[in-house]
């Protein structure tokens, strides 16, 4: 950290100050939303009308809330596996091309995002319609949300393939590795961090996504957002911000054990590599 | 814009399961429908709607007496547009009740289910819907504020509300592209043209009036910004469905609703020919037409009932405060044809106003 | 044997992914297309003789450039404070980063909408300290819609920003300030070179990113602000046009490739990306 300081000199000031805005921007709508849950009143509203965990409480204890909740993780979670296998091994394969055929290929990764959700939404549920099948299971959701998810790995992955050093992988082989060695002992490790930093904004992605759960899911199941959604349907209801402060602060301290967590690793690895 | 399904208890129990499988449920076997076991009753029927307080109410006030009674599960869908509409146009899809409004049983009549002899009609509604409107409900579409905004009595018609000098401050607007719902109407009303010349509208003359006003407005892109606008204060006067001023009476506001040059619209289900359980669905009609259930549900929502036997249940004071209520006169209805068939002239007229 | 090697890895890295966008992406987009020409494929032309289309496009290209400007810049500022600051702040500043990513885009929407209502919450603070007296006149301008846009997307800056700066060479730095490099110098050779990588994916990212807002400037900025992508909702919700709907969507992709490729030969994002 000192050295961190020391080398902006006078610029670290202002940074400091424009990123308290800048923060600011993230955390006072958030201020206000979690102010608004915990209202007394029927209304959504700033400031609230007085104090009361009503909400929280009709929230934890509805499985309306509830089951939604555990259907948004389990499809997120499969969505974003998908995601970071396929964008991993995308990100490392176009090292491995010549820069024109990469160049076709990273573009196609990037594609999903740009794909406006009702029109993506509306081709796989003509596939649904097709195939009965697949009608009333949660297969082209996942298989939908995992595309989506997919960019997001990708981009963030190949930020740290360029940073891989090509000797490395030609020192490996001169020795003797083959190939899926190279991968799991030399790159991956190397590339972990952005595959869980892609992994985190995939997942969370695919979990506020709403627009394909409408068109996909079979009548009478819903994800999380789609019950948000409805909790805002003719009258905003203050479960809505309760459910929604609840969701942010659990993926914070979530994220949270996770760093400490992998940092208490990193300290023991250390440790245990220079005794 | 919002929508949402209710969620069917049974078919949601084993999704907890579901997500315990969580990393597991990348395998395909673990994707298959939750509903594929332990389904005993007696068959189901898709009915899609809105969701919210609504179908909240719709499932107090019918659903789970039908359940109870009949064995056949009502599984609310959140209605999606595109889905409705393939539907309406003689498709397959998911749904077996949909929700939509004079205009589109207009459009779409020959895709549409004709009910059997023994389904209780609307009688409230127009001769020609009749036939194939099921769980009929009139909503308004007029101005309401918070009582207190105008001590001394608030706009009286649509002239008024444009009168930014006699009642000041915003009024809250639909700004969803394509909402268009009463606005040329009620800007031609203020403009001086008689209720009985409305039609065929003259968007130009319309547009102008909007322009007059536009930066009074404060638009809201779905109706419950509604409720926030009106209970700030940030607007004094709201255009609404009339279910958003009803909401904020059942929080307990004093809110007042100028049914003077309201317009009226009946909105109701139709059965796709399509549809999957039509059998289950009439059953389902029958028992939406019942007076003694629809005041249960009119009581909750203040919309106004299909049936003129539910006035027979109703207490005077709901009654009173119902659109086409006894004493709510000076209301008007739409031309419903014309709406339909100038749809896309409306919309885009409406939308490039927006955009201006 | 140098080749076949290659060849089997890329055999088993490329294939899969490539594989999985046939089934995922491939379908749905033939779906697409087939639905485009519904009406005998009229409405490619269509779509460009209506003038709320064109403007649309022009207005959301305009929306997303400015968008990605602002981000880019302040997300730069944000990853650096975050490793330059104490770590208490920097704590701080990470988690309102993640709060407001792990918050719902709707619900978001609807915080900005209860700060920036003539009397919301911003009004409300202002009112108290006796600032003002009048409802304030910011809902639905362009104020205050870039700042919440701005919000959404900053973590798709900051987060690879950050990654960036935890690979600087600690090293490196302390013996560049120990042979007495400026501050400047420090930031223009050290920190910049390491930076751009990241701010420029990102920056790619927030671009096509938002290319697909529609209800926040709508809602926030008024209805003027109607985005390609509204329009979109539009033709298959309330129209009825699923073959309009279909094209301009096609057309939002195609625009999104050749946008994406020129980038790439202007600013080389391939190299920087390896």
């Amino acid at each position: 950290m000192r050295t961190a300081a020391s080398a902006l000199g006078f610029y670290r000031a202002p940074i400091l100050l424009v990123s308290l805005l800048a923060g600011l921007m993230l955390f006072v709508p958030f201020l206000v939303l979690v102010a608004t849950s915990w209202t007394s009143g029927g209304l959504l509203l700033f400031p609230p009308q007085g104090f009361s965990l009503r909400w929280y409480e009709t929230v934890l204890q509805d499985p309306r809330w509830m089951e939604p909740f555990a259907l948004s993780l389990a499809v997120s979670a499969a969505a974003t596996l998908l995601a970071v296998i396929f964008g991993t091994a995308g990100a490392l394969a176009v090292l491995r091309l010549s820069p024109r055929s990469a160049r076709v290929v990273r573009t196609l990764f990037i594609v999903p995002i740009a794909l406006p959700p009702v029109a993506y939404a509306i081709g796989l549920y003509g596939v649904n319609l097709q195939l009965d099948a697949l009608r009333s299971s949660f297969v082209t959701l996942i298989l939908g949300e995992a595309l989506i998810a997919l960019p997001y790995v990708f981009v963030v992955v190949s930020a740290a393939t360029g940073r891989l050093d090509p000797n490395l992988r030609k020192a490996a082989v001169t020795l003797g590795a083959g190939w899926p060695l190279i991968l799991r002992r030399v790159e991956l490790p190397l590339l972990i961090p952005n595959i869980v930093a892609g992994a985190v904004f995939g997942f969370s992605i695919v979990f506020d996504e709403v627009v394909l759960s409408v068109f996909l899911l079979p009548p009478g199941v819903q994800t999380l957002p789609l019950k948000m959604l409805s909790a805002s349907t003719e009258a905003f209801s203050p479960a809505l911000t309760a459910a929604s402060t609840m969701v942010s602060l659990l993926a914070l301290i979530v994220l949270a054990l996770f760093a400490w967590l992998s940092r208490a690793g990193a300290r023991r690895m250390r440790k245990v590599s220079t005794p | 814009m919002h929508r949402t399904a209710a969620p069917g208890r049974n078919r949601n129990r084993s999704l907890l399961g579901l997500a315990g499988a969580a990393a597991l449920a990348i395998a395909m076997a673990g994707c298959s429908t939750p509903a594929a076991e332990g389904e005993t009753s007696g068959g189901e029927v898709v009915f899609a709607d809105y969701g919210g307080p609504t179908n909240e109410s719709r499932q107090i006030a019918y659903f789970d007496s039908f359940q109870d009674e009949t064995g056949t599960r009502v599984v609310s869908a959140s209605l999606q547009d595109a889905i409705m509409y393939s539907m309406l146009e003689g498709e397959e899809g998911d749904y077996d009740l949909i929700q939509v409004s004079s205009d589109s049983l207009i459009k779409y009549k020959e895709n549409l289910a004709v009910l059997p002899d023994g389904v209780p009609r609307a009688d409230t509604f127009p001769e020609e819907i009749q036939d194939y409107a099921v769980g009929g409900f009139l909503i308004g579409i007029t101005q309401g504020w918070l009582t207190d905004t105008f001590p001394d009595g608030g706009p009286q018609d649509w002239a008024d509300f444009f009168d930014t000098e006699k009642y000041p401050g915003k009024r809250a607007w639909p700004g969803a592209p394509g909402s268009y719902d009463a606005s040329f109407e009620l800007a031609l009303l203020a403009d001086g043209v008689a209720p009985e010349d409305l039609y065929p509208l003259d968007l130009d003359r319309a547009v102008a009036k909007l322009d007059s006003i536009r930066d009074d407005l404060v638009f809201y892109e779905s109706y419950p910004e509604v409720q926030t606008l009106l209970s700030t204060g940030s607007a004094s006067i709201a255009v609404s469905v009339t279910g958003q001023f009803t909401a904020l009476m059942n929080q307990g506001l004093d809110v007042t609703v100028q049914w003077n040059e309201a317009f009226l619209s009946p909105n109701f289900f139709v059965i796709p020919e399509s549809a999957e359980n039509k059998e289950a669905a009439y059953e389902l009609a029958t028992w939406l037409a019942d007076g003694e259930r629809q005041a249960v549900f009119t009581e909750r929502t203040f919309y106004g009932p299909a049936n003129e036997a539910t006035f027979d249940y109703l207490p005077e004071d709901v009654a009173s405060k119902l659109p086409g209520g006894p004493g709510n006169d000076g209301s008007l209805y739409f031309d419903e044809q014309y709406r339909a068939d100038y749809l896309e002239e409306l919309t885009s007229s409406y939308t490039e106003w927006l955009a201006g | 044997m140098q080749p076949t090697r290659t060849q089997t890895e890329k055999r088993w890295l490329l294939w899969p992914p490539l594989a999985f966008f046939a089934i995922a992406l491939g379908i749905p987009m033939a779906m697409l297309l087939v639905q485009s020409f519904d009406r005998g494929g009229g409405a490619f032309v269509e779509m460009f003789t209506m003038s709320s289309f064109t403007a649309a496009l022009l207005r959301t290209l305009v929306m997303a450039a400015v968008v990605t400007v602002l981000t880019t810049l302040i997300g730069a500022v944000y990853g650096l404070a975050i490793w330059a600051a104490p770590r208490w702040f920097s704590g701080i500043l990470l988690a309102w980063l993640m709060l407001s990513l792990w918050t719902s885009i709707v619900v978001r929407t609807v915080g900005w909408m209860l700060l920036e209502i003539p009397r919301g919450a911003i009004y409300w603070l202002l009112s108290s300290l006796g600032l003002v007296e009048e409802p304030i006149e910011l809902y639905q301008t362009a104020l205050a819609m870039y700042p919440a846009m701005v919000a959404v997307m900053l973590p798709f800056v900051v987060l690879p920003a950050m990654t960036a700066m935890s690979s600087i060479d600690r090293e490196q730095l302390n013996a560049a300030v120990i042979f007495g490099a400026g501050p400047t110098l420090v930031l223009r050779s050290v920190i910049l070179p390491a930076l751009m990588p990241a701010l420029i994916s990102g920056g790619v990212l927030v671009f096509v990113m938002s290319l697909g807002f529609y209800v926040t400037p709508l809602l926030l900025g008024g209805p003027a602000n109607l985005t390609v992508s509204g329009l979109i909702n539009l033709q298959v919700n309330t129209l009825n046009r699923p073959d309009l709907g279909a094209s301009m969507s096609l057309l939002l992709v195609a625009a999104t490739v050749v946008i994406y490729l020129i980038a790439d030969r202007l600013f080389k994002v391939s190299e920087k990306w390896g």
